[in-house]
């Protein structure tokens, strides 16, 4: 979690109203420039699937067939409960009976990877260290990525330990960073700083 | 009459316009009032003639046993009348920390996994001075112009702070390290700080000027502890709960994550879960300018959360999002008991609450 304290705007937290306005608004936009043409222009042939037809069922039963929405947070997996809660032996029946027919899962999302994994050991960890700390402005750590043939993240995680005061170097990094953003143009500017903000509300799930 | 009224009910603003009149603090106050103002509030008598402030008992329906005189009391602020005797500071005092009861002990047992920063949040929003003001506002409580003993007693009265008046945030603190406030993680603000996580101002001048949102959140606070006095523990729980603790918050909205798909991994570590694994679950336009992909984690064969999104690192991050928000809001049903129902009689036997691990630390 964050450990910033969040403060949103009170009214906005206690009342659903934002979201009710949005729905009017949307439903209520008129377009024609008078009620008969508006009325007429509104006035659309329904989807085939919801007419009657010979095919469509006759018993008296309700069809649950809601439409296709992210599921709510407040439904907690079975997983999550814990274990003296009783929806677990309900949910635990319901679960086998559903394992039957979709035993194969979705395909995992695959993480390219250039690099090995775990292939370095304590030696190689503290040669990476020694070559920063002999020097410093020369292994950078991209190159020393290159060398021990891994990550610059591994890398990085290693040199935290290392010794090497790099605050100097930090801020010529930022002030060349600076440089470097201060030579975007409009668009480019804009499509960071949206992308910015879409994974702030990525964070917050919103 | 007015020196031995003054002597007798010893309100140290009251008369000041004589001479005689000895004050309590050392320097003298400026005479704002009205020269028909005797005191610095309206007297009792005065609540039982009000049309507003029975209007106002009426329509909150507050029992019978709680007096027009104690339902004025609560309307007056300390920066309108110093004395302790005729404002409602003692009952604010006592309202605040029994609707903070409420509020914690809800929230506590109906959500037992939430983290601390949304523990505050949530409480802020439901009984912080922001809401308070709201609540007191719909009750339909007026202010006055300035107070006085001249004043409508059902009209909530404090002294207005001059328009252009900087608040500042940081002032003077109970805090140990107040120059240093820069050290406020959350154990800190456990130990130091209000129940919303902020920092408690130190005491303040009885007549100094306040904002009116602290002047609302006064009145309400004075209610439920006038209630608590007059009507009991039930009746006092009641108001929190109708006003109070009615309103709809949507806790899903307060979280905001750093590093969700770390979490999740930590959270699956302590747990002894199977490691997350996020999967496709389905997928449109890979190669458009708008792609949607719907990814879901899953810890074996479990999903644990979906989200969708135009990239496949979004839709993973918003999954987590899901997974982690779907641990932290927990809650063992709709109505928990909490610990207050067992005071009242006949009470059945206290089934311990789930109490959770702490929030991940990752």
């Amino acid at each position: 979690m964050d450990t910033r304290l969040i403060r949103r705007p009170v009214l906005d937290l206690l009342s659903g109203r934002s979201q009710c306005l949005f729905s009017l608004n949307a439903a209520s936009r008129r377009n024609e420039s008078s009620y008969r043409r508006t009325k007429q222009r509104l006035n659309i042939k329904p989807d085939s699937s919801f007419l009657n037809s010979k095919h469509s069922p006759n018993q008296d039963h309700i069809i649950f067939n809601p439409p296709s929405s992210a599921p709510s947070v407040l439904h907690t997996p079975l997983k999550f409960l814990p274990k003296e809660d009783k929806r677990r032996q309900l949910l635990a029946s319901t679960a086998t009976r559903h394992q039957a027919t979709d035993s194969i899962l979705p395909p995992p999302v695959h993480v390219k990877r250039s690099v090995p994994h775990h292939h370095l050991s304590e030696a190689d960890v503290r040669e990476i260290q020694r070559l920063k700390r002999e020097e410093p402005d020369n292994w950078t750590c991209a190159k020393l990525a290159r060398k021990f043939n891994c990550s610059t993240f591994f890398v990085s995680i290693c040199l935290t330990q290392c010794g090497v005061d790099n605050t100097q170097k930090k801020k010529e990094m930022q002030e060349k960073l600076e440089a470097i953003q201060a030579r975007w143009g409009p668009r480019r500017r804009k499509a960071r700083e949206e992308r910015a903000k879409r994974y702030e509300l990525a964070n917050r799930g919103e | 009459m007015q020196a031995s009224l003054a002597s007798t009910r010893t309100r140290s603003q009251s008369s000041s316009s004589t001479a005689d009149v000895i004050f309590e603090d050392a320097e003298r106050i400026p005479n704002k009032k009205h020269p028909l103002s005797q005191y610095a509030s309206p007297t009792p008598e005065a609540a039982l003639k009000s049309a507003k402030l029975a209007a106002l008992h009426a329509r909150l329906s507050l029992p019978q046993k709680l007096p027009l005189q104690t339902m004025a009391r609560t309307l007056v602020d300390p920066s309108a009348d110093s004395n302790p005797n005729f404002n409602n500071a003692a009952l604010a005092q006592l309202g605040g920390s029994i609707i903070s009861y409420h509020v914690a002990e809800y929230l506590l047992c109906t959500y037992p996994r939430l983290p601390m920063t949304v523990l505050f949040s949530a409480a802020y929003a439901y009984n912080g001075p922001k809401t308070l003001e709201l609540i007191a506002r719909e009750l339909g409580v007026e202010t006055a112009a300035a107070p006085g003993s001249e004043v409508d007693p059902g009209l909530l009265q404090f002294s207005k702070m001059a328009s252009g008046t900087k608040i500042d945030e940081f002032g003077a603190s109970t805090r140990p390290d107040s120059k240093s406030f820069y050290r406020r993680g959350m154990s800190s603000r456990n130990v130091y700080d209000d129940e919303f996580g902020d920092t408690i101002p130190r005491e303040r001048e009885p007549y100094e000027p306040l904002s009116t949102e602290q002047a609302y959140a006064g009145f309400v606070k004075a209610v439920v502890g006038s209630l608590f006095l007059h009507a009991g523990r039930e009746q006092a729980k009641r108001f929190v709960k109708r006003h109070i603790l009615s309103r709809h918050l949507d806790i899903s909205s307060l979280f905001q994550f750093k590093t969700p798909e770390r979490e999740l991994t930590r959270l699956c570590q302590r747990e002894e879960f199977e490691h997350p694994v996020a999967r496709i679950l389905s997928e449109t336009g890979r190669h458009s300018r708008s792609p949607v992909y719907v990814v879901g984690i899953y810890s074996g064969n479990d999903k644990l959360g979906e989200g969708a999104g135009p990239s496949l690192l979004e839709a993973k991050i918003r999954a987590s999002v899901a997974a982690l928000k779907a641990w932290y809001l927990y809650s063992p049903g709709n109505n928990v008991r909490v610990p207050s129902e067992m005071e009242s009689k006949g009470a059945r036997e206290w089934e311990p609450v789930h109490i959770d691990l702490g929030e991940v630390i990752h």
